[in-house]
């Protein structure tokens, strides 16, 4: 058994750990509630940016845009975003996961990737796996200001235009709701798989406002079209950045609450073993005493 | 003599960050793609591209004018229903008096310094300081010198 001293010790060691925790929890928990509230306010742009690119793409004249053709290229961008620091549960372990899955496909059928990374957890995995990165991107912390993702947004779009890529897909986790979140892919360029997602993931689609009425289109729809969709290329971006720092920080408060959790569970059972020792220690003076020997 | 349409329509401005604005208003003045706009109750049904530029709200219902800076994006009109999609909005509203004031003494010190004379990015942005100066007037930060 061990001496009351070492419980002690390691008693204090748990309870210096849970404190380190409950800080790790409320620290994640207060900017889960700041990109909360950023998340449900900006819900109602993206559906009705849903409904805008569905009223232009469903309407009579088809609408040919580069952004929305594939160009048959045969490289593919992925954009893996995870997060900077650890202890968030399975977080960055499914987004190493769904990016092997990703290059074993694009090995298995020829194609090239080209991985842009955030979040140091997910370069060093890639890194320790000797996958080269095309990019990082280090100059903003959790979510990029509008301006930097304009300048991502601006890239990708260009590159695909170009012919350089086939295909942009981002890997995060998606914040459904607080009680589901799930990592997956986001197909972003073609355009045509961003609105089908956006469409749907719209929570509301069929408004009676979304009656086939006859719009009067300033400039023409073509030109409207190429404003939307760039503007879908960069709010979706904005969006996954966002989502994935949500996620990030709901699944850290609870592995952090728990691991608080255990801890002071941890402790609890270390202070009824220390006073077991305590008085097991008592029990044998005194029955020294009693018995007059001396070990 | 043409009669101006009266009455009030409803008029969400919205951005990836929220809602910042709802309200029912008496007209409203867009900087579209190809020029200001003007939208009183009963518009056509329209969707049309904006540019960077003041969006004006007027006559709104239980509060003063409303301006915005609004840095492209889209409006969509409906059965006197406006909505304004823009990725990027600047507005005084709600903002401190100081921090209003930096905010418009930076924009004027682009104006004004090296950047305006030196770059080609200087001059986006010597525009948009010279609209947020713009705004800070209409929104009564500044007085009309």
């Amino acid at each position: 058994m061990a001496s009351t001293r070492q419980i002690l010790d390691r008693r204090r060691a748990v309870r210096d750990i849970g404190k380190v925790t409950h800080t790790m929890e409320t620290v994640s928990a207060v900017r889960y509630q700041q990109y909360y509230k950023k998340w449900t306010g900006g819900e109602q742009f993206y559906d009705t940016l849903a409904q805008l690119a569905y009223l232009i793409v469903t309407a009579e004249k088809t609408i040919e845009h580069p952004l929305m053709l594939d160009n048959k290229s045969d490289c593919n961008a992925i954009l893996a975003i995870g997060s900077d620091r650890g202890l968030c549960g399975a977080h960055n372990a499914n987004i190493c996961r769904l990016i092997d899955v990703h290059v074993d496909m694009a090995r298995r059928f020829g194609k090239k990737v080209k991985i842009y990374a955030k979040g140091a957890k997910v370069i060093g995995y890639l890194k320790n796996r000797g996958i080269r990165l095309r990019e990082t991107y280090e100059d903003f912390d959790e979510v990029p200001s509008p301006r930097q993702v304009q300048v991502i947004a601006d890239d990708f779009m260009a590159q695909y235009a170009a012919g350089r890529i086939g295909r942009l897909a981002v890997v995060y986790t998606r914040f459904f709701s607080p009680a589901s979140q799930r990592a997956q892919t986001l197909m972003v360029l073609p355009v045509a798989e961003l609105i089908d997602d956006l469409t749907t993931r719209a929570t509301v689609i069929w408004p009676w406002e979304l009656a086939f009425e006859d719009f009067l289109l300033s400039p023409s729809a073509e030109k409207i079209f190429d404003s939307l969709a760039k503007m879908m290329v960069r709010a979706s971006l904005s969006a996954c950045f966002l989502e994935a720092a949500l996620s990030e920080h709901l699944e850290r408060v609870v592995a952090m609450r728990n691991a608080t959790d255990n801890a002071d569970e941890m402790a609890g059972e270390l202070t009824r073993q220390y006073n077991r020792a305590r008085q097991a220690n008592i029990t044998e003076e005194l029955l020294e005493i009693v018995s007059g020997t001396i070990t | 003599m043409v009669r101006l349409s009266t009455g009030t329509f409803r008029c969400v401005l919205l951005t990836p960050a929220g809602k910042l604005l709802d309200c029912k208003a008496g007209a409203l003045v867009l900087p579209a793609h190809d020029g200001f706009r003007g939208v009183l109750r009963n518009h056509a049904p329209m969707l049309c591209k904006l540019a960077g530029g003041i969006m004006q709200v007027k006559d709104i219902v239980g509060r003063d004018d409303a301006f915005f800076l609004v840095d492209g994006g889209f409006a969509r009109i409906s059965e006197n229903f406006v909505t304004i999609l823009a990725h990027e909005v600047t507005t005084f509203e709600g903002m401190e008096r100081e921090q209003a004031e930096k905010i418009v003494s930076e924009a004027r010190s682009v104006l004004v310094g090296d950047a305006y004379i030196r770059t080609q990015t200087g001059t986006a942005d010597a525009a948009r300081a010279a609209q947020l100066v713009k705004l800070a007037r209409l929104s009564s930060i500044l007085s009309n010198e």
